[in-house]
C-alpha cells in the first residue's frame, strides 16, 4: 500500500549559486537571510527516501520564504541527480510572507516523478535593482517535499 | 507585485548581472572601422558635466602613469553612472602590471631591472604575467596607455578597488625602486579581498576593425569638438593624449560648455592643481588638434595624438562606505574601516601613498567582507580617523561617512549636525549602526 511522507530541511541548508561580498548572508535560528541586488539561484538539497530498495515518487514541493522589498521568486526548478524533473514549477512569480505554514503561494503539486538519487530544489530569486527603499532581501525558512513510497 | 524597479539613467537591463552576452553585443554596436563617431542626440544639451560622478581626484605624484589615472577617471565616472555608489578603482594592479611589461624600457630603468634581475629567477615575468585566477596574460607590444589593455588584463581578470590593497607603508622596505623614486606607486601585492572583487570591475571588449574579432582595445573617438560632445552627451568621458618633443600627457575630458566653448578635463596632478584638479580646453584646441606654444597651460606646443574611450561591464552593486573630509593635505589623515567585533585585522584604507598635491579626499570603498549588511547592534561599521599632522598641522573636517548598498544609504548619525572637525594628532571613531 502506498504511503506518503514529507521530508523537510531547514533554510539554513540553502546554498546560493554565487557567494561574495556583494551579498549579505546571515544564518539564524529560523533559517537563512540574504540581501543583495540582481538575480541569484538558491539550492536546497532535500533528502529523498528509498524504501526497501524501491524508489519514491515526488508529488509536491514546499518552500517557506519571506521576501523583503522588491524581491520576487521567479522560478523553481527540480532536479534529481543529472535528470531535470521540471524546469519551472511556478506559473507566475511569487513574493510576500509565506514563511509560517504551507499555503497556495509556497506549495506546489508536481509529478509524480520517480526519484533516484536525491532531490535538488533550485529557486531563482530576483532581488531587483537599487532603490531608495532599502536593500531587497529574502528569508528562506524551510524547504520540503512530499513523496509517495510504494 | 512590488513597485517596478527604477533604472539608473545609464544602465541597461543587464546592469545588475555579470557577463551577460548582451553586453558584448552592445559593445559591437558601438564599434566601427577606424574612429568611432558617436551619434549626436537629437537635441544636444548646451552643457554636459560628468565630473559629479567622479569622487576621487588622483595624484600621480610626478611618477608617470597618467595613461592609467586618466583611464581610471573615465572608468570611475562610467561605473557611477551605471551603478551609483560603486567603489573607487585602484591603480595599483594596473601600474604593477604595466611595470612588468617594460622590456622596451632602457637598461637604466630601475624597475625594469628589478623585475629582470632581482626577482630570484622567476623568469616568467619576461613573457607575461599570471593572475590569481590562473590565467596567463602574454606580453605583447603595447604602447603607453594600452599596455594593460593589450593583455586583456582588465577585460578578463578585472580591477581591484581602493581600500583593498596593501597601503604603502606596509610594503617591505627593500621593495624595488620605482620611476623617480616612487616605489609605492608602482608596486603592489594581491590581496584576498582585491582578488575576490576584481571580476566585478571589468572593461568590455571592442571589435577590432581589421579582423572583426572582439579584442581588448580602447575605443577610438574621432577628434573633433562635435564628436567629443556626442560622446560626452552619452555619458562617455574621453581620454586624450597630448604630445610635444620629449613630453606627453593623458587627461580625461569629462564635460563641455557650449556657451564658453570649452571642454573640461580632469588631470592626475591632485586637487591643488588647476581648479580642484580640473582644467579646460577650448573647442578650437580640439578641432585644431594643437595648442599654441604661447598657451599658459602645461600643454603649450602640444598636438593631440589620440582620443579614446572605454567600454565597461556595468558592475553589480556592493556594500560600500562613502567617506569625505576636507583638509590642507589629505596625506596627513589615516583611515581604518572595519566591522565591529570582527576577528580580522583592521583594514587600513588611507593613505595609499604620501606627499600628494591634494587637500581633500572623497573616497568610496567597499566595506570589509565580514561586515553583514545592514548594520545592526554588534555588527556596526566603524571608521577610525587619525590626523598625523605629518605635513601640516591644520586639522580638518569629516564631511561624510555613510554606508551604501546600491541606493540604500545609511548616514553616520555623528555627522547629522554637520561636518565634524578633527585636530592634529586627534584620533576619532565614527560608527554607523
Amino acid at each position: 500500500m502506498a504511503t506518503t511522507q514529507t521530508l523537510w530541511v531547514s533554510g539554513s541548508n540553502v546554498q546560493p549559486a554565487q557567494r561574495g561580498y556583494f551579498m549579505s548572508e546571515v544564518r539564524d535560528g529560523f533559517g537563512s537571510a540574504f540581501y543583495t541586488y540582481g538575480t541569484q539561484w538558491f539550492f536546497f538539497p532535500i533528502p529523498t527516501p528509498l524504501v526497501g530498495g524501491k524508489a519514491a515518487s515526488l508529488v509536491k514541493v514546499f518552500l517557506l520564504y519571506k521576501t523583503v522589498g522588491t524581491t520576487v521568486i521567479k522560478a523553481i526548478h527540480l532536479d534529481d541527480g543529472r535528470k531535470k524533473l521540471k524546469l519551472d514549477v511556478l506559473t507566475t512569480a511569487v513574493y510576500g510572507a509565506h514563511d509560517v505554514k504551507p499555503d497556495s503561494m509556497n506549495s506546489w503539486t508536481v509529478g509524480p516523478f520517480q526519484m533516484a538519487f536525491g532531490l535538488n530544489m533550485g529557486a531563482y530569486v530576483d532581488f531587483g535593482p537599487p532603490t531608495k527603499q532599502g536593500t531587497p532581501g529574502i528569508e528562506l525558512v524551510a524547504a520540503g517535499a512530499e513523496f509517495q513510497t510504494p | 507585485m512590488p513597485a517596478g524597479p527604477r533604472m539608473p539613467e545609464f544602465a541597461t537591463e543587464a546592469a545588475y548581472e555579470f557577463d551577460r552576452p548582451e553586453l558584448e553585443r552592445v559593445a559591437n554596436a558601438f564599434t566601427a572601422a577606424g574612429h568611432h563617431v558617436f551619434p549626436m542626440p537629437a537635441a544636444p544639451p548646451p552643457s554636459v558635466d560628468l565630473a559629479p560622478h567622479l569622487r576621487y581626484i588622483r595624484d600621480q605624484n610626478q611618477a608617470g602613469g597618467c595613461f592609467l589615472y586618466s583611464l581610471l577617471a573615465m572608468w570611475d565616472i562610467m561605473n557611477d553612472i551605471a551603478c551609483p555608489n560603486s567603489p573607487t578603482l585602484s591603480s595599483r594592479i594596473g601600474l604593477l602590471f604595466h611595470s612588468r611589461c617594460r622590456p622596451q624600457a632602457p637598461a637604466s630603468d630601475p624597475l625594469r631591472n628589478w623585475w629582470l634581475n632581482e626577482s630570484n629567477g622567476k623568469r616568467w615575468y619576461q613573457d607575461g604575467i599570471f593572475t590569481p585566477d590562473g590565467r596567463f596574460h602574454p606580453l605583447t607590444v603595447g604602447g603607453w596607455g594600452e599596455a594593460v589593455l593589450e593583455e586583456g588584463f582588465y577585460q578578463h581578470f578585472g580591477n581591484t578597488t581602493e581600500g583593498t590593497e596593501i597601503t604603502a607603508r606596509e610594503y617591505p622596505v627593500d621593495w624595488p625602486i620605482g620611476p623617480t623614486d616612487k616605489p609605492w606607486l608602482w608596486s603592489s601585492l594581491w590581496t584576498e579581498e582585491g582578488v575576490n572583487e576584481a571580476s566585478n570591475y571589468r572593461l568590455g571588449l571592442t571589435r577590432d576593425p581589421s579582423t572583426g574579432s572582439m579584442e581588448p582595445k580602447l575605443l577610438p573617438v574621432e577628434v573633433s569638438s562635435q564628436s567629443f560632445m556626442s560622446a560626452l552627451a552619452q555619458g562617455r568621458p574621453i581620454r586624450v593624449a597630448w604630445n610635444r618633443t620629449n613630453w606627453g600627457h593623458f587627461v580625461a575630458i569629462v564635460g563641455y560648455h557650449q556657451t564658453s566653448g570649452t571642454f573640461s578635463y580632469v588631470n592626475s596632478w591632485g586637487d591643488k592643481w588647476g581648479s580642484g584638479g580640473f582644467g579646460t580646453f577650448s573647442f578650437s584646441d580640439i578641432d585644431k588638434k594643437a595648442i599654441s606654444p604661447a598657451d599658459p597651460s602645461p600643454f603649450a606646443g602640444c598636438t593631440l595624438t589620440a582620443a579614446q574611450t572605454i567600454e565597461i561591464r556595468p558592475p553589480k552593486p556592493v556594500p560600500v562606505a562613502r567617506i569625505a573630509f576636507t583638509h590642507t593635505n589629505r596625506s596627513n589623515v589615516h583611515l581604518w574601516l572595519f566591522a565591529e567585533n570582527s576577528w580580522r585585522q583592521r583594514s587600513k584604507i588611507w593613505p595609499q601613498h604620501w606627499r600628494e598635491n591634494c587637500s581633500d579626499l572623497r573616497y568610496t570603498v567597499r566595506v570589509p567582507s565580514e561586515f553583514v549588511w545592514p548594520p545592526t547592534d554588534g555588527n556596526r561599521l566603524v571608521l577610525e580617523l587619525y590626523d598625523s599632522a605629518q605635513y601640516t598641522g591644520s586639522g580638518g573636517h569629516l564631511v561624510e561617512f555613510s554606508a551604501a548598498f546600491g541606493d540604500d544609504v545609511l548616514d553616520c548619525p555623528m555627522l547629522s549636525n554637520g561636518p565634524k572637525s578633527f585636530q592634529p594628532r586627534e584620533r576619532l571613531q565614527f560608527v554607523i549602526s
